[in-house]
């Protein structure tokens, strides 16, 4: 595909997460009409310190996301690698839940989303140090896989030795993945990590195409296996460990969009990165605003929305690419 | 150009000497063709004279240095490095494939018009102009390997290193193909560098012919001298008859020898 079509879906993905933070603003249990905005009126106060910092961070953390998800799936070469595949959202989780064993008497806020970038941070240094020193692609999904599946089974222990059934079902409720309540507190907190690990994953771009021809060629192209390696795990164990401290775990997303994007853009791994970051924002921020106004009685948790909606996407994918092979 | 040496090579690959003791001096502007029996190290050869892995022992220079202490992106530039079997993770199209060819010269501005240019080029000299929209995925296996060709030649490296390059062409491609290879060496002055085991291919392009056997090389020299009874039979542990062809010899294998 040319690079011009690129730019047009680019521009596309920005109008629609324009339009959509219109409308991320007004809906919800409240609607707030256009003419009630920057007037004194109190529900001001809902829009600037509720719905604002909401619609940022879906943005901020939907894109993360789907370039998190780009990102792997171009190194791995595998469609269906995301960030839970390698363990970090994870450790990011396991951090967050090791704070129920701190957090008695201290109630402080800031305890989870800390707990979560500290449980990523060590994640991708554990994920390095499995992996080894080497690039081999095998050591290091085999190295993801074993990280999750630690991290994974610690929180399930941490959760059953809590000291107080009632953090467990806070923290089980926040595990779930949700941006409901999320005050400037968790923008300000998280935006830094996940600008300066999207930053680290565009540097790889060039190093991603080249691995479409396989590890050696990439190599005898000039291209530095074991830095690119480096930028992309620290890249996405601050961007997705600092979305799931600040929204628990949103699955899918990285999953998914990647593979909503190669029709339009084309499937050349680095030119597929910010168009997914885009796509995952509209799908993040979409999904948000659909989550607030379905008529339930319990609001839905963003994260079950998405797996929900995850499930039969990749069923409609694997009929679809049995038709092809068929 | 400068001349490719390597000096007393040695690799062993887990209990296996690969390669033992390999000492080549590869001269710019001549086609170069490595044969020799399966598991010969043929490719391992190629890889370390690439710079792409190291030797147990020994090393590899581009001139007066040694290639696996050139920057990487130097070493991409100037040498160039088909593997056996290339492998074409992504759906994407023939034109984007052979621009990766590009990637050691593209700095952050992507590409320019020299980039353009070198891959017209490319695409041109192996026919593939017209699959330039093509998904590699839907390619014969012939338009495939003219594709993956077309993407080793647009670095226009001084030094370019093939495996197999000629496998599943069909015959007027492996003519094109061999043509290309010499223009690429006699022409440009490029040093080029290739294994084989078609013999008679090997015949009509080499200006030079390497036979290795149990990681040595048991004969060096012009390709008449190369392929005589006497060396494929220690190589391949063939009897073989040579008949004398118009464009070289034809090669016959009679049967295993006793």
């Amino acid at each position: 595909m040319s690079e011009r079509l690129s730019w047009r879906w680019i521009a596309a993905f920005l109008i629609a997460i324009a339009v959509l933070s219109v409308l991320s603003l007004a809906a919800g249990k409240v609607w707030i009409p256009l003419d009630a905005w920057f007037t004194p009126d109190l529900r001001w106060t809902i829009i600037a310190e509720l719905r604002v910092p909401r619609t940022i961070l879906a943005i901020a953390v939907g894109a993360a996301l789907g370039m998190c998800g780009a990102a792997l799936q171009g190194y791995t070469r595998n469609p269906l690698a995301d960030p839970g595949v390698l363990g970090i959202s994870s450790s990011a989780a396991f951090g967050a839940v090791m704070t129920l064993y701190i957090s008695a008497g201290m109630g402080s806020p800031w305890l989870l989303p800390v707990g979560g970038i500290i449980g990523g941070v060590v994640g991708t240094v554990l994920l390095l140090l499995f992996s080894g020193a080497t690039s081999s692609l095998v050591a290091f999904i085999l190295a993801g896989m074993v990280l999750n599946t630690i991290a994974g089974n610690g929180t399930a222990l941490a959760l059953n030795l809590a000291p107080t059934p009632w953090a467990v079902n806070e923290i089980i409720h926040w595990l779930l993945g949700s941006l409901v309540d999320r005050s400037f507190d968790e923008v300000t907190f998280a935006l830094p990590f996940i600008a300066v690990g999207m930053a680290m994953l565009m540097t790889t771009t060039r190093a991603l195409d080249a691995l479409t021809l396989g590890e050696a060629t990439a190599r005898s192209l000039g291209i530095n296996l074991e830095r690119m390696r480096l930028m992309l795990v620290v890249g996405v164990g601050l961007a997705a460990g600092a979305s799931v401290a600040v929204t628990g775990v949103i699955g899918f997303v990285g999953l998914i969009t990647p593979h909503l994007v190669r029709p339009l853009v084309g499937s050349r791994p680095g030119a597929v990165l910010l168009p997914s970051a885009l796509c995952g924002a509209v799908i993040v921020l979409a999904a948000d605003i659909v989550v607030r106004i379905l008529p339930s009685v319990v609001e839905l948790k963003l994260g079950i929305a998405m797996a929900v909606l995850g499930g039969p996407f990749f069923l409609m994918r694997l009929i679809a690419m049995r038709r092809v092979t068929a | 150009m400068n001349t490719l040496i390597a000096h007393d090579l040695h690799v062993r690959l887990g209990d296996k000497p690969v390669l033992q003791g390999i000492d080549l001096t590869l001269a710019p502007g001549q086609v170069t063709v490595i044969i020799g029996p399966n598991g010969a190290g043929k490719s391992t050869l190629l890889t370390r004279l690439t710079g792409l892995a190291a030797a147990d022992r020994g090393e590899v220079r581009l001139g007066d240095q040694p290639v696996r202490a050139m920057p990487a992106r130097l070493r991409g530039q100037r040498i160039g490095y088909l593997p056996q079997t290339p492998e074409v993770v992504w759906p994407v199209t023939v034109r984007a494939l052979v621009g990766l060819g590009r990637t050691p010269f593209i700095g952050g501005r992507g590409p320019d018009a020299t980039d353009l240019e070198a891959v017209a080029r490319a695409m041109q000299a192996t026919e593939t102009e017209v699959l330039e929209s093509r998904i590699v995925e839907t390619l014969s296996g012939g338009e495939r390997a003219r594709v993956l060709l077309a993407r080793a030649i647009a670095g226009e490296p001084e030094w370019l290193l093939a495996d197999e390059p000629m496998a599943g062409l069909d015959p007027s491609h492996q003519l094109d193909a061999a043509l290309l290879f010499q223009r690429l060496a006699h022409v440009d002055g490029r040093g080029v560098v290739v294994t084989l085991h078609d013999l008679h291919i090997a015949a009509r392009v080499a200006d030079r012919i390497v036979v290795m056997a149990e990681g040595r090389i048991l004969h060096d020299g012009p390709p008449a001298a190369a392929l005589s009874p006497d060396v494929l039979r220690a190589a391949y542990g063939v009897r073989a008859r040579l008949w004398p062809g118009e464009k070289g010899p034809l090669i016959e294998i009679l049967d295993r020898d006793a």
